[in-house]
Order: C-alpha cells, then structure tokens, then sequence
C-alpha cells in the first residue's frame, strides 16, 4: 500500500507536505562536472550508507539501465525530479515501497533525498528525514564547512542543505479571483507557488506546489515551523473560499462542474491535458458538496494513475496517444462507476 | 494592425499581457520572438538563475584559479550558477564570499549536526576512565579535545540564535 491511499491532516486543502535533504560527498567531483567512473561511486556508496534504512524497505533503480517510459512514470507521480532523468547514464533512485521516501542519486546534488507525507504532516516527514539524515551523515567524508554548513552544488542550498515545501489544492482561491491577493502575500513572506510539475508548469484542478523563494537564514526548525504556518494560513483561506462559494450557488460554476462530470463519465476519448482540468472541476464539486463518493486521495489517484506513461506502463504495450486517450477515458469511466461516483 | 515590438520587421501575430505586483505590461509581438522571450522567461523562473543574476550582480574577479578537483573556474561557476565540487568551497572561496554574505549563508549553521555530541559523550566517558586509572597524560590530552569541541558547539549555538 502506497501512502497515496492514505488521508492525512487538512487533507482537503494540503495534499502532501515534502522535505528535501541534499548531501554530497567531499572527495567527488559534484554532478555538475562528473563523469561516469564517479557516478558510479556515488551510486555505490549511497547503496551502502542506505542499508543503515532498512525500515524503509527500499527498491533500486538504475536509470542507466531502465527505460525512459519506466522514468517518466516517476515523474508524473513525483517520485522524482524532471533533472534526474536528463542525466540518466549516471543517476538512480532508491525508492521506499510506500512510496513516501526517494532517494535521488546525481541529480543536482549527489544525494537528494525527498520525503513525502499526505496531508499537512510535517511531523512524520521530519522523523523519517532525521533517520535518513542520520545514516547518511555517518558516511564518510560528507562535505561540510563550519561557517556554511553543507556544501551544495548550488549555494543557494548551503547551510541545512533542507528545504521545505507542500502540495496545496486551492481551487476555489482561485475561482473567487483571491488568488492574486494571496500570490502577493505568500511573496511578501518569501514563499512562491508553481504548477505541480514543477517550475514553469501550468496549475492543473488547482493544485500547487508552495515552496519557499528566498533563502534565508534559519535552522531546520525555523524551516518547518514558518512553511507550517504558511500552510495554514492557507488552508483557512481556502476552506473560507469554498463556503462563499457554497453558499452563493452560482449557477454557472455548478454547470461547469455537472458537465466536466457528464463529460468524464461518458466521453469516449480523453487526453491527458483535458483529463487535469476535468478531474480538477469535478474535484471542486466535491468541496461543494455536489459530487458524491470520492474522497480526496481517490482524487488524487485518479489525477496521478491516469498521466500517458503510467497508463502505458500499467497496459505493458506501447500505445500511440489516440489509443491512449481512449484507454484514459474507459479507465476514468470504470473507476467512477466501480466507486459509485454520483 | 501591428508589427513586433520586439524585432520591429515582422507581422505581431501574439499579443502578451503580464501582470506583476497589480501592474499590467502588454507586448505585440512575432511567433519567432515569443519563443525566444519564452524560454527567457522560463529560464527566469529557475531558482539557479537566482544564482547567476547574483554573479552577474557582484561580479566576482577572475584571478585565473582553476580547482585542482573538478578543474571549474570562476567563470564557469558563474554561467552555470553552481561549484563542480566541495573543494570549489575552498579555491574560490574569496570570489563567493560576497555572494554568500549577500544570501547571509555565512549566518546559516547547518542543522543541528549530531557529530560533535556524541563524540563529547564518548570522549567524556574516556576521560573519567583515564582519570580513573590515573593515566593523566592521557586524561589532559582528552580534556582538551572536549574543550575544544565544547567551545565549537557552543559557538555554533551562539550563531543559531542570531
């Protein structure tokens, strides 16, 4: 079971928190200038220093030796970064079995490890991100200088070498035109919000990645506890959103989600793009009350399983995008009639 | 009808309304030219740029150095906004100081690193030992080191609070 089927903590505005820790080692040239010989070092001790993580029950993938399709499938369920795959002859991925926790090796740093939770639970990520902490920081030759910390490819980096972010859905914000505000508040406090595949990706059902923009200066504690209340402040405004909304029934909203629903309930062909929007609308209507039986990660799974990699992965063929965007559509249809989705 | 404001020869078949902070730019441009602002602004958005517009803004000086271990030089840090190894840290550490005092990283300890505590621990339990047994040669030279680690950890908690 992955943590996906799961439901956290304000689950209905913050569907995942994440930390990331980047580590690198002292005596490797970084990836930005490695070759293979070294790659394959890093990959090596990563291996070793991971065994110390057992609990996590990690599976290894070798992007040197896995095909892109199966790579792409990370992605689209963020499991991993879209830089990892550029350097696919020298990267790797240990990945835990309920997905929570990925370990990337030579994406921009040596070791980047990202550790997920569902819902607004930085507490959980922080115990899981101190054991692995732990175990890699027993490795040898970990780079570190006294007055700025871990070393870091790039150095907006330095320092704790941890950032923090959360995977926000903040639909109605943005239907009610209160989104502009709140961009500008969250800015003003040193936070931006992005597409949720990254930087320069569109919003898709309303689904953001808030993450902070500036570096500051701060502990670890500082980190969790500022984006911690960023993430509430959030979700106040969002759940408040929602409740204007409700309450002032506009028709032409409900008629947009009641037919993004007839839509995904009965068109034959779908692509992915259309599929975002339209399991965005409908999710909406689930805030409002208008949309029955499916929960959030429900949602959620229907948003990550349906992406063209994944479904051609799951189907093992390789299919063209036409007959993608059919198998999207009966996959979508299947799954709303099995849930009794109304 | 307009032409592109930005190479001024061809037709303006796309028009681009920003708005940043409440104020509104609009820009009639070619598709030729919206691809290159495009990727211009893609490229803005990325936290690594961050990195290369600091460089370009404090222009650190090129004194030739070249790293003994990934072989960069400052100019190549400067294009790609990142160091090739730990050791770039060290050999240009006078170019990205100013840098780093401007990202006040030099304010940053990194995390609560555990070593130092549980080689206190361990050192101070070798010291009660030795004190025990009366080796005092042994117990100075260990009482020292704990001194020395004491005052790291305490220093680095000094600068946490700042």
């Amino acid at each position: 079971m992955t943590i996906w089927q799961k439901t956290g903590p304000e689950n209905d505005v913050v569907l995942s928190v994440r930390l990331r820790i980047a580590r690198n080692f002292s005596d490797i040239a970084f990836p930005t200038s490695m070759n293979i010989k070294d790659s394959v070092e890093v990959k090596q001790r990563i291996l070793s220093l991971s065994r110390e993580l057992e609990e996590f029950k990690f599976r290894y993938y070798d992007f040197a030796s896995i095909s892109k399709i199966e790579i792409k499938t990370f992605i689209e369920r963020h499991l991993c970064s879209k830089e990892l795959s550029r350097t696919q002859q020298m990267s790797g991925l240990l990945l835990s079995t309920d997905e929570s926790v990925s370990i990337m090796m030579n994406e921009e740093d040596h070791i980047r490890a990202q550790i997920l939770a569902v819902g607004l639970d930085y507490e959980t990520v922080r115990i899981k991100a101190d054991h692995i902490k732990k175990a890699f920081d027993q490795g040898e030759n970990i780079a570190y200088k006294k007055e700025i910390g871990y070393l870091t490819s790039c150095p907006t980096n330095l320092g704790t070498g941890m950032r923090a972010s959360a995977m926000i859905r903040i639909p109605a914000i943005i239907v009610t035109g209160a989104f502009k505000q709140m961009a500008k508040r969250l800015s003003d406090e040193g936070y931006i919000l992005r597409g949720i595949y990254g930087e320069g990706s569109a919003s898709v059902g309303g689904i953001m990645q808030l993450s902070n923009s500036r570096v500051v200066a701060t502990n670890e504690d500082e980190i969790i506890a500022k984006v911690l209340d960023v993430c509430m402040q959030v979700v106040k405004e969002e759940r408040q959103q929602r409740v204007k909304i409700t309450k002032k029934r506009s028709i032409r909203l409900e008629d947009k989600i009641m037919r993004s629903y007839g839509i995904l309930k009965h068109a034959m062909r779908i692509s992915q793009k259309e599929m975002g929007i339209l399991v965005g609308d409908i999710w909406l209507g689930k805030d409002l009350g208008l949309i029955k039986n499916l929960d959030d990660s429900e949602f959620m799974h229907l948003l990550t399983s349906t992406h063209d990699a994944t479904l051609q992965i799951n189907k093992g063929e390789q299919k063209n995008r036409g007959i993608l965007n059919i198998m999207r559509a009966r996959y979508i249809q299947e799954y709303m009639k099995e849930k009794e989705c109304i | 009808m307009h032409t592109c404001e930005h190479c001024g020869k061809n037709h303006a078949n796309i028009h681009i309304r920003q708005i940043i902070n409440e104020e509104e730019t609009e820009l009639y441009i070619c598709s030729s030219c919206a691809e290159k602002i495009q990727q211009q602004f893609l490229s803005f958005l990325k936290v690594n740029n961050f990195m290369t517009n600091m460089m370009k803004e404090v222009k650190p000086k090129d004194t030739g150095k070249i790293c003994p271990q990934c072989k960069f030089d400052i100019e190549k840090i400067r294009k790609l906004g990142k160091v090739g190894c730990a050791h770039c840290y060290e050999v240009f550490e006078k170019e990205l100081d100013p840098i780093l005092n401007k990202m006040s990283a030099r304010n940053i300890i990194a995390s609560q690193k555990s070593k130092p505590r549980i080689d206190i621990d361990a050192l101070q339990m070798q010291l009660n030992a030795a004190v025990k047994e009366e080796n005092y040669e042994k117990a100075a030279e260990l009482r020292d080191k704990i001194t020395m680690l004491k005052g790291e950890s305490h220093d680095n908690m000094a600068k946490n609070r700042t």
